[in-house]
């Protein structure tokens, strides 16, 4: 790990590039980042808050339930989009790989750093409907920035798996769309846990997702301290699958120069 | 001090026949095996003093680039190891490490940080760099809007700029103009004079005599040669020319002759292949080719020991079994102990050996080519039987080892074979002692030319000289008539392009009255080859001049023989006409 930060200049510089081809000059990049994400919000408010009237526990407001479901699916959204092109970034730069001799590493990091732009621009949109239904948050606000460094190791992690795993089986990338469309609505993001028959509800607290919405939740819609027993497992998942990940990913990255 | 160490390198790909082999293989955990092991690389050892230039020469696929991904940190080896103290500068392609859709500007700033350098010192040296790659304004361009050679001035321009101890390059010199190439040798120069270690790898035997303190030959994966530049240069042409000749040798050699005038095809093998039964290995599975033999396409099956085909055939009263056997050129020297062609026949339950054959080409030159061969199959006639090509050998490393069955089938003999004669075209020991030939022959044979020597002045064969050496040739001819009268025989030098020089007996004043029929003789032309490097060929004719305007073509062969010169002094053109130069005082 030591040699990646001596690559900080680099992935910095990797970074920038890759935002400024995305965003610079282009008004499909801002749509992609910033309009998509609020059509979606409103498509998914108007069916399960105004057609389906679900509601959060203890409040009969159509608004708590879509800060409830904002608060969740920014930074889902942003976790699904940053694993899906993390897991392409080996393949996808072969042309470096296969003929510069720096670490592989690198693609992965800064894709997935350079994909929380959108979780940025998610929770700034978030922040902006806040404001305006709620008024000011709460003092947990500044839990924030621990559940953004939870959900940036979980997304390394996934993003170290399923980068090198693309190298050796190229179906990966394309098998996570649905997977991911599996996951989000096994996730409680747009309904609450309490929907859940209780005899199920253990399933979903084997989901690590969940966990890391629910920090989420209670830093930004809810305002309150995490649960330690929601903190605590997920802090010690994220970092264990962490160390796993970049050993899987050291062990494997030998084959990336003659298989790309 | 050694600033690249590398011991024992090796490098071993796995091939696969189907991705799907991979997977299996994958999920399997090392219980199912589904490719074959090919060795780019084996037993690579060698050390480069610090300071020094060394040339890495090799035809394609030697495992020229292999060695210098590896060294370059891209791939990783699979046997051995090597050690580089200091920090490497690696040109391996054109435009790698480029993006396309940024800036020539933004691309050095990408390049310098992964060669790990802060802004600050590529700011030091940017205005540097693009100087030296003459691009001006065209730096703030995107890449896409480059050409070739501006790519390549800006990445050499790069690569030497980032105060590397240890420069590679990759052929890369090649593709810029010459103005630019003439700054890169004397930017390698001052790096040589700073004390930089360079590796320079290509085709390029002049980059390689003019900047290296030594080199190294690469074949097969293999460090064939090592040593002083002139001296592995020198081998690494008679590598390729020997390459040359085998290959022609093994377009142009057939041992025996295919029948057929008096037989009727009853069974062709290579048509029937899909309905045999195959055991191969899995990375080349047997299959159908076509060859040139001299000069006509052929269809064989190539069966890479160790292999074996069988076919279910009902055999007819007064058939034979008529096939042959070769190995390509190319696996010649990579296969001493050869390969073993068996054809077995299981008939009633019994397996009877109708045919046994190991051709060695290294050893023996009259192992190569194609052997055509006959065999009756009386013993079986009327029977459904299995038969059974086999082939087998030290099959372990798949670069070698082509071995393959040419146009095989069972043929009848019919009722009344015609009388005719089938013609013996040349007979077998003479061919395979010819040297080369992308050969083109032709004359009415009244005469023949049997076969051409190249030999040396000590009279050794050879295909290497050296400008300015004596270059033997020797015609050796036979007559299929008694006296001819007017018998001339002519020898001529050329190049790809033109004939460089020529003579004949009759010129010469050489008279050849009173030669018998069928007897041989050799007339010899000693020559002094006063010429620049490259590759040249030989043209020799026998011919009976009846007038100045009239000339009988007994038998003219072009291009028989190929050889290959070298001069040290450099010249241009082709003949040394020796220039005395001096300054004229005044």
């Amino acid at each position: 790990m030591t040699s990646i930060f001596e690559y900080r200049g680099l992935i910095w510089n990797f970074i920038k590039r890759d935002i400024s081809s995305k965003y610079v000059g282009s008004l499909l990049g801002l749509y992609w980042s910033v309009i998509n994400p609020i059509i979606t919000l409103i498509v998914y408010i108007i069916v399960f808050g105004v057609f389906l009237k679900v509601r959060i526990p203890g409040s009969t407001s159509i608004w708590d339930f879509a800060l409830y479901f904002a608060a969740g699916f920014l930074p889902w959204l942003a976790f699904q989009d940053s694993v899906m092109r993390a897991s392409r970034s080996i393949i996808d730069n072969k042309n470096y790989i296969k003929k510069v001799p720096f670490p592989s590493e690198i693609f992965p990091i800064y894709i997935t750093l350079s994909e929380f732009v959108n979780l940025f621009i998610g929770l700034g949109i978030y922040l902006i409907l806040f404001l305006i239904l709620k008024g000011m948050p709460t003092i947990f606000i500044l839990i924030l920035p621990v559940a953004i460094i939870l959900q940036l190791v979980f997304t390394l992690s996934l993003a170290f798996f399923l980068s090198s795993g693309a190298v050796y089986f190229r179906d990966i990338p394309t098998m996570l769309g649905p997977l991911f469309m599996i996951w989000f609505w096994a996730t409680p993001i747009a309904y609450t846990m309490n929907l859940i028959p209780v005899n199920f509800q253990w399933i979903v607290k084997l989901n690590p997702a969940y966990y890391m919405v629910e920090i989420y939740r209670d830093a930004l819609f809810y305002g309150k301290l995490p649960e330690i027993n929601i903190l605590v497992p997920f802090l010690i998942f994220s970092v264990v699958l962490f160390v796993i990940s970049i050993w899987f990913f050291r062990k494997t990255k030998t084959g990336f120069g003659e298989l790309l | 001090m050694n600033a690249i160490m590398v011991n024992s390198l090796g490098k071993k790909f796995k091939l696969f026949t189907s991705p799907g082999g991979r997977f299996l293989e994958y999920m399997s955990i090392g219980k199912v095996k589904r490719h074959t092991d090919f060795w780019a690389l084996k037993d690579i050892s060698f050390d480069i003093p610090t300071g020094t230039t060394l040339g890495i020469l090799g035809q394609n696929g030697s495992g020229k680039s292999t060695l210098l991904s590896i060294l370059a940190g891209v791939l990783y080896p699979s046997a051995g190891s090597f050690e580089i103290k200091g920090k490497v500068s690696a040109i391996l392609e054109l435009g790698s490490g480029f993006h396309p859709e940024f800036s020539g500007r933004d691309n050095v700033y990408m390049y310098g940080s992964i060669m790990g350098l802060s802004k600050q010192e590529i700011d030091k040296r940017f205005d540097e760099i693009v100087l030296f790659s003459e691009l001006g304004d065209f730096i703030n361009q995107p890449l896409r809007t480059y050409s070739s050679g501006m790519i390549v001035r800006l990445a050499f321009s790069v690569a030497v700029h980032v105060d590397a101890d240890i420069l590679i390059v990759d052929e890369a010199l090649a593709v810029g103009d010459a103005i630019f190439q003439h700054r890169c040798f004397r930017k390698i120069r001052e790096m040589q004079a700073a004390g930089k270690t360079i590796l320079y790898v290509g085709h390029d035997t002049d980059a390689v005599r003019n900047l290296c303190t030594s080199a190294l030959l690469l074949d097969g994966g293999r460090i064939i040669e090592r040593g002083d530049p002139n001296y592995v240069i020198n081998k690494y042409y008679a590598l390729i020319a020997d390459r040359e000749r085998a290959y022609i040798e093994g377009n142009l050699i057939e041992h025996g002759d295919i029948p057929t005038e008096g037989y009727e095809t009853v069974y062709n093998f290579i048509q029937n292949l899909n309905a045999a039964k195959i055991v191969s290995p899995p990375a080349i599975p047997v299959h159908e080719q076509t060859i040139e033999v001299n000069s006509t396409p052929r269809k064989v099956i190539f069966a890479h020991a160790p292999s074996e085909i069988t076919y279910s055939v009902t055999i007819g009263t007064g058939s034979s079994l008529a096939f042959s056997i070769g190995i390509m050129p190319g696996a010649w020297d990579k296969i001493p102990q050869g390969v073993k062609f068996d054809i077995d026949i299981l008939s009633d339950g019994i397996a009877k050996s109708i045919f046994s054959r190991v051709l060695q080409p290294k050893r023996n030159i009259g192992d190569r080519g194609w052997h055509n061969f006959l065999v009756p199959l009386k013993p079986f006639s009327g029977k459904t039987v299995s038969i059974i090509f086999r082939t087998s050998g030290s099959g372990d490393d798949l670069s070698y080892g082509w071995s393959a069955w040419g146009w095989g089938k069972i043929v009848k003999i019919e009722e009344n074979p015609p009388t005719k004669e089938i013609k013996k075209t040349i007979s077998e020991n003479t061919l395979s002692d010819v040297f080369s030939s992308g050969e083109e022959r032709f004359g009415n044979k009244r005469g023949e030319i049997t076969h051409i020597e190249l030999m040396d002045e000590n009279l050794n064969r050879t295909n290497c000289f050296n400008s300015g050496d004596i270059a033997i040739v020797r015609i050796h001819f036979v007559l299929h008539e008694d006296s001819l009268e007017n018998l001339t025989i002519g020898c001529t030098l050329k190049n790809k392009y033109c004939d460089i020089y020529g003579t004949n007996t009759k010129w010469q004043r050489l008279d050849l009255r009173n030669k018998k029929r069928d007897r041989h003789y050799i007339v010899e032309f000693s020559q002094s080859l006063k010429i620049n490097s490259g590759t040249y060929s030989i043209n020799a004719g026998l011919v009976i001049v009846h007038s100045n305007t009239e000339i009988e073509v007994l038998d003219r062969r072009y291009d028989c023989l190929i050889f290959r010169v070298e001069k040290r002094d450099p010249m241009v053109g082709i003949i040394d006409l020796e220039s005395a130069v001096k300054e004229i005082q005044i």
